[in-house]
This record gives structure tokens, sequence and C-alpha cells, in this order.
């Protein structure tokens, strides 16, 4: 093993500023070094929803996820990392990607003792793919909001609207607003569970 | 539910509701292409590790390493978080240049008397410069910013050799202004609205060119030290005879010579008359002479399958490179219409007067006649110019292409006029083979606008460009893959796709072939003005794809 970490080193040291200019024989490397541009391509556009929805969960904005999620990809682009299974590679680019999101807070955004929550909550939903799945979930799910509930989705969600406007259009306090959405979500987050359960 | 489930539905609402997860292929693959593959991970400074807030001053020391020292600040916050500020160092050439924390207070000051400055490069950390202004913000590389520009600091990485704590890359957004960067192996404009990503040269690199650059002045040294030794070691000689006296002078006129004074200007315009006085015309002609060779030698160096940098050669480069580009402000403040820096400075006034001063310190003056034809060319051009200038443009593309199209007919025009060792000095043999190693060339213009896009074919290309397109102009997949089907089917030119990648034109130096660029501007204008027809976008989108600045030009693998 350690010769082959020391092969991708030397793979890695090559001085190039294209990637796809390195010739790569992988020998006895266990696994395929990333080394073109259609590697490249593929490589991001597998993994990049699933990362990018990842450090959305943790907090970070659109645009911030844009530049994390890139940010972590070019990580792995230029170290010595070895491709070997999807799970793997997931794995190590949401490490990074939290690294990332973390050190840009001068303060950790979360303590230390929540990740094992957010892990699990993260693991329960993104399943093997990334969260695809859960996503037509919950479009079904929203589908099926009736009434005030529906209203409130359509307003935050859609409209964009601010919890005063809402307010004033459903009849109720920002307080309420803010409520009704937490049940909302609450409710949509059972639907989302009991159509996975019942392999829907 | 807890609050990590209630945040989740959120942002999964939000996707479902348009936030969604961009395709960043192409960002990634440009940023690769930027910065090069690297060769090591990206590592972050040991956390703990204390540097005293004076390295910031060390770091002003270490101008000629081009080294940037990072330190951890302490934050001024009652808390006892810290957090990392990388101190760069600047060096203004020309005009000034200061210093701003977030909260509005000025750091420093900087003129091309002071000393190297630190410059606190943390997020929110501003640049700014009421003159045009020229420095160098090391290690980073030369910029040259336009009257009134304002550079605010977005984001900064490091990277850790050999124990070295160094910074890798800066990115910074252009508040106000305008700012033009060089770079051995990039250089770009920016403007208002724009993000600048400037990548530090590699740190084997800079320890070379550190090398390089000593050993150059120990071999200087003991050169002189020869010369004094041989002086010192000959037979004294007689001193020279005093020079006659004044009064011995006749009073007849010194004869008259092809040429103006040195320093002076050969041909000018009352509109622009003070400002072009100001530039030393002399020094330019000298300075682009010395240039011009080895940008040739660059070129032919660089032009073989996998060759390495010429550390000797780029050390004389970006020497003469920067004794020209320390002329651009002035350049700039004399209001020359120009498309971009660049544009100003192959205005046809300024390439008539650079001309004439190279002429002349290589001992090849323009006759009375050629000045004469020259002054009624540049008149004639310079008009045009300011027509295009002027000029309504729906894309802003149209005024680069106007320009350029313009200034090659008055390189030939010029061309026509001079003698063939004018002209060989000038245009040297192989200096036009690519863009950027001619500075008599429009593609002293086009370097700085264009993108090499590499790809296998129209297609690729398509799903590059639309991918980018969608990002920069926040288009939602259906409308991104009706960018795409418009540029996969107007991509297809043979005229883009003939030429396969040359070795240089994917080197360090990024030299595209002659044309190129050109070639491409004018399709991206094609397919620029069939996305505003074709595709449905909004007010918002149509002025950013209009405003671009970048030519992305195929680069068939």
């Amino acid at each position: 093993m350690a010769s082959a970490h020391a092969a991708c080193r030397n793979v890695a040291g090559a001085k190039s500023l294209h990637p796809r200019a390195l010739v790569v024989d992988s020998g006895d490397v266990d696994g395929l070094r990333l080394v073109s541009t259609d590697d490249v391509t593929r490589l991001v556009q597998t993994h990049q929803a699933e990362v990018w929805r990842y450090v959305r969960f943790l907090g970070a904005s659109a645009e911030l996820a844009d530049d994390l999620t890139q940010d972590a990809f070019l990580q792995l682009l230029r170290a010595p990392f070895v491709e070997r299974s999807h799970q793997e590679t997931v794995g190590w680019l949401r490490r990074v990607v939290r690294n990332l999101y973390v050190k840009s807070f001068r303060r950790p955004p979360f303590a230390v003792a929540e990740l094992d929550a957010i892990e699990s909550t993260w693991d329960a939903f993104a399943g093997d793919d990334g969260g695809a799945e859960g996503l037509e979930h919950l479009r079904a799910c929203v589908e099926q909001l009736t009434g005030r509930a529906r209203d409130a989705v359509r307003l935050h969600y859609h409209e964009r609207h601010s919890r005063h406007a809402i307010g004033e259009q459903l009849g109720i306090g920002e307080d309420g607003v803010k409520s009704l959405l937490r049940r909302t979500r609450a409710l949509l987050r059972e639907c989302v569970e009991r159509r996975r359960r019942e392999g829907a | 539910m807890n609050d990590h489930d209630d945040r989740l539905v959120d942002v999964a609402l939000q996707e479902l509701h348009g936030s969604r997860p961009p395709d960043l292929s192409a960002r990634v693959l440009l940023a690769l292409q930027e910065r090069g593959a690297g060769p090591l991970p990206r590592l972050l400074p040991r956390p703990g590790r204390a540097w005293p807030f004076a390295a910031l001053w060390l770091a002003a020391l270490l101008l000629g390493a081009g080294v940037a020292v990072v330190v951890r600040a302490l934050d001024s916050a009652p808390s006892s978080s810290s957090h990392e500020v990388a101190a760069l160092v600047v060096q203004v050439l020309a005009g000034e240049v200061e210093a701003v924390a977030p909260g509005g207070e000025r750091a420093f000051r900087a003129t091309p008397d002071a000393a190297p400055m630190a410059f606190a490069a943390a997020r929110g950390h501003r640049l700014r410069s009421a003159p045009a202004s020229s420095f160098q913000l090391a290690p980073f590389g030369h910029l040259v910013v336009t009257a009134q520009t304002e550079l605010e600091v977005r984001a900064m990485e490091w990277s850790v050799r050999s124990g070295v704590v160094a910074a890798s890359s800066l990115t910074l957004a252009v508040v106000a202004g305008v700012v033009t960067w060089h770079t051995l192996t990039d250089t770009g404009t920016a403007s208002a609205g724009e993000t600048v990503r400037l990548q530090a040269e590699d740190g084997s690199s800079a320890l070379a060119l550190e090398n390089a650059r000593l050993r150059q002045r120990l071999g200087e040294l003991e050169r002189e030290q020869e010369l004094r030794a041989q002086e010192a070691s000959r037979a004294p000689v007689e001193p020279p005879p005093p020079p006659p006296p004044v009064a011995a002078a006749t009073n007849e006129d010194p004869p008259s010579t092809a040429t103006p004074a040195t320093g002076t200007i050969t041909f000018t315009d009352p509109q622009f008359a003070e400002a072009l006085a100001k530039i030393d015309w002399t020094k330019l002609g000298v300075d682009t002479n010395e240039l011009a060779p080895l940008l040739v030698e660059l070129g032919e160096q660089m032009a073989a399958e996998g060759a390495e940098l010429p550390m000797a050669l780029v050390i004389k480069v970006q020497e003469a490179n920067q004794r020209l580009v320390a002329q651009v402000p002035a350049i700039l403040e004399s209001g020359l219409p120009g498309f971009g820096p660049n544009g100003s400075y192959t205005h046809p006034l300024v390439t008539a007067n650079t001309l004439a001063s190279a002429l002349q310190a290589a001992g090849q003056a323009l006759s009375a006649d050629q000045r004469a034809k020259i002054e009624g060319l540049a008149r004639t051009f310079s008009a045009e110019s300011r027509a295009i200038a002027d000029g309504a443009h729906e894309i802003e593309l149209e005024g680069l292409l106007a320009e350029v199209e313009m200034k090659d007919r008055f390189y030939r025009e010029i061309g026509g006029v001079l003698a063939p060792e004018q002209h060989g000095t000038i245009w040297r043999a192989g200096s036009q083979a690519y863009e950027g190693t001619n500075l008599f060339d429009t593609g002293v213009m086009m370097r700085v606008h264009a993108q090499a896009v590499p790809a296998k074919d129209p297609a690729d290309f398509a799903r590059v460009v639309s991918g980018r397109l969608a990002e920069r102009l926040g288009l939602d997949d259906a409308t991104a893959a009706q960018v795409r089907s418009v540029l996969a089917q107007s991509a297809g030119a043979s005229e883009l796709w003939r030429d396969r990648a040359s070795p240089i034109e994917t080197s360090a130096v990024h030299f595209l072939k002659s044309g190129r660029s050109q070639t491409a501007l004018r399709h991206q204008l094609e397919w620029t003005r069939q996305i505003l027809r074709q595709v449905p976008l909004s007010a918002e989108q149509r002025k950013k794809l209009t405003s671009m600045g970048q030519v992305l030009v195929p680069l068939p693998r």
C-alpha cells in the first residue's frame, strides 16, 4: 500500500498545468488516478449534487455552497487521492467540505458533539443516491398539502415572501407563520419517511 | 422532529423551488487550468501556531522572494478567537495605492517613493487607487488600475511547501474601476462587478526565479570586479583635453536631425498633447526593443512539446515587461480611448510614437517623409478609434472586434510606409506566430480578453461554455439547455476546429496561435446574438450576457 501511495504522489507531483496532459500508468495502484478532463467532469458531475446539498444542509448559502463544493473538488484533484468507490469518494468530499464550511467561521457553527446527529440525519436522507430519491418523495408530499400549509409553502419557498407578508395574506402573525412552516416541514418529513417505508 | 430534520426539509424545499445544485464541472476544470493541477494538497497552518504580528513587516523584507507570510492576527473583538491574515507586499511603481480596513480605516498609503508596504489580505480589506496606478502585489504579480479603482479581498488560500507557509491564490472583487494583471503565465482585465482570481507563483518556480536572479546579479558583480581589476592594472593614461571654450563655438545652428530630441513626442493630438508629453517615449522605445526579441525567443523555446519554462529568459521578460507596464498609468491618464488598458496602449497615437522611438533607438529613425505619412495615418485612425469608442454597441465585445479590426488595418498601413529593415525591426521574424509575442500587433489586446476553452468538438465546447454561462447568468436547467443547443449549432464552424492545440497553447505561457482569438470573437458575437434572439432571458441575464468581457476561445484537443 505504501508503494501505491508513493506512486500516486509521483503522478500528482508531475509538472503540468493541464491535468489532461498527464499520462498515468496506474500499475499496482489499487484504483483509478483521475487525470483527464473527462475524468474530472465525470467525477464532479457524479458527486457535486450530494456535496452541495450536504453543505447547504450544514447551513451554507447557495452561493457559499457553490464555492465550497468547487474547493472540495479542487482539493481532491490536487491531493494524492485514489478513486476506489462511490462511498469513499463521497465520504472524503463530505469531510473536506464540512471542514471548509467550519473554517469559514470564526467560531464553529455547531458543536463537535452535534456532528453525529448531523451526520445521521444526512445519511438517512441522502441514502445511496445523494438525496435524489428523498427529493422526489418530498415533491410528491408537497403536492398532497392542502389549506394553509400549502399556501405557506407556496408563499415562502416559491414566491419568497417575507413572514410578515405571508402573515398578512393568511391572517396570522409572524410567529404564527414561523410555527405553521415548522409544523408543515414536520408533516412533510413524516410523509417522506412514510413513502420510503412503503417503497413508493 | 429535531432542528437538523427541520433544516434538512427546509433546504430540500428550497431546492424543489429553484435553489438547485449547479453543474460545477466547467468551473472546476477552469480552476484547474488556471491554477494547474498542483503537486500537493492544500495545507493550512498548524493550529495554535502563533506568528507575531511583526511578521507583517518581515513580509515587506521578503518582497524579492515574492513570499507572503501568513500570520494569525489577534482578533480585535473581545473574544480570544483568532483568524488567519495573509500579509502581501505592495510596492507602487506609479500612482498611489491605499489599503483600507473593512471599517473604512486607512492602513497605509503607498507611493513610488515609499518602501514596500505589507497589506493584510483578510476578507473585506480593500486596495484603492485615486489616480491610475501600477503596483506589484507580491507574490501575485503586477496590477495596473485605472483611476478610482477599488479592489476588495474575497478569499485567500495558503499552502505549506517545505515548511514555508505561502499564499497560493487570492480572489479580489473589483468594486469600482478596471484592473489589469500581468504575470508571466497569465494576464487579464476585470472591471467593476467582476472577480479576479490571482494565482501565486508556484513556490519552486519562485525560488528558481530568485536563484536565477541572484545568479545573474552575482555574474554582473563578478564582471564589474574583473573590469576594475583590469583597469587598475593598466598604465595611467593622459587625461582628455578640456573642451573648447564656449566663446570658440560658432553661431551656426546645429545640423537638423530626422527625429525630434530624445524623450520628446513625435506625433501628437491637441486633445491629448499635455498627457502624452508626460510619457518618456525614448524610454518606451528602448524598452520595446529590449522586450521584442525576448518574446520571440520565449515563444520559440516554449513551442516544443513538454518544454520547461526557461527561467533566465523568464526573468528578463518580466523585467522588460515591467518597465513597459510602468508607463501604462500615464497612457491611461491621457484619456486615449481603447477597449481596456491594452486598448489605450495600442491606440494609434501611442503605437505611432512608440514605433518612432523604437526605430530611433535602433538607429533606423523615420525619415521626414515617413513621419508625415505616419502622422496622417495616426490622425485618421485616431478619429476612427474615437468613433468606435463613442459608438453604441449592444454587445460590449462588438467594440473590441471593431477596435482590433481597425488596428489591424492601421498596422498594415504603417508597415507599408516602413523600409524593409525598419519593418524587420518592428515585426521581426517569428514574432507574429502567437498572440502577445509582438507589441505592434492586436494580439496584445486579444491576449488580455482571450480565455482558452479546451474542447474535443463543438458539442464539448457547448457543454463547457453553457455551464459557465448558466453559472454567470444564473440560468435554470431548461434555459441552460437551450443555450447549449444554440452553442452546439453555432460553434461548429470549421475554422474554429481545423487547427489542433499546439504545445505552446497549452503550456504555462498560454500563447495562442495568432488570429485564433479574433476568429473566436467573431463567432462568439454571432452565438451571443443568437442566444439573445432565441433564448428567453431576463433583463438582468441579458445585461450580464451582453457585458461579458471575455472571449471564449475553442482550443481543439
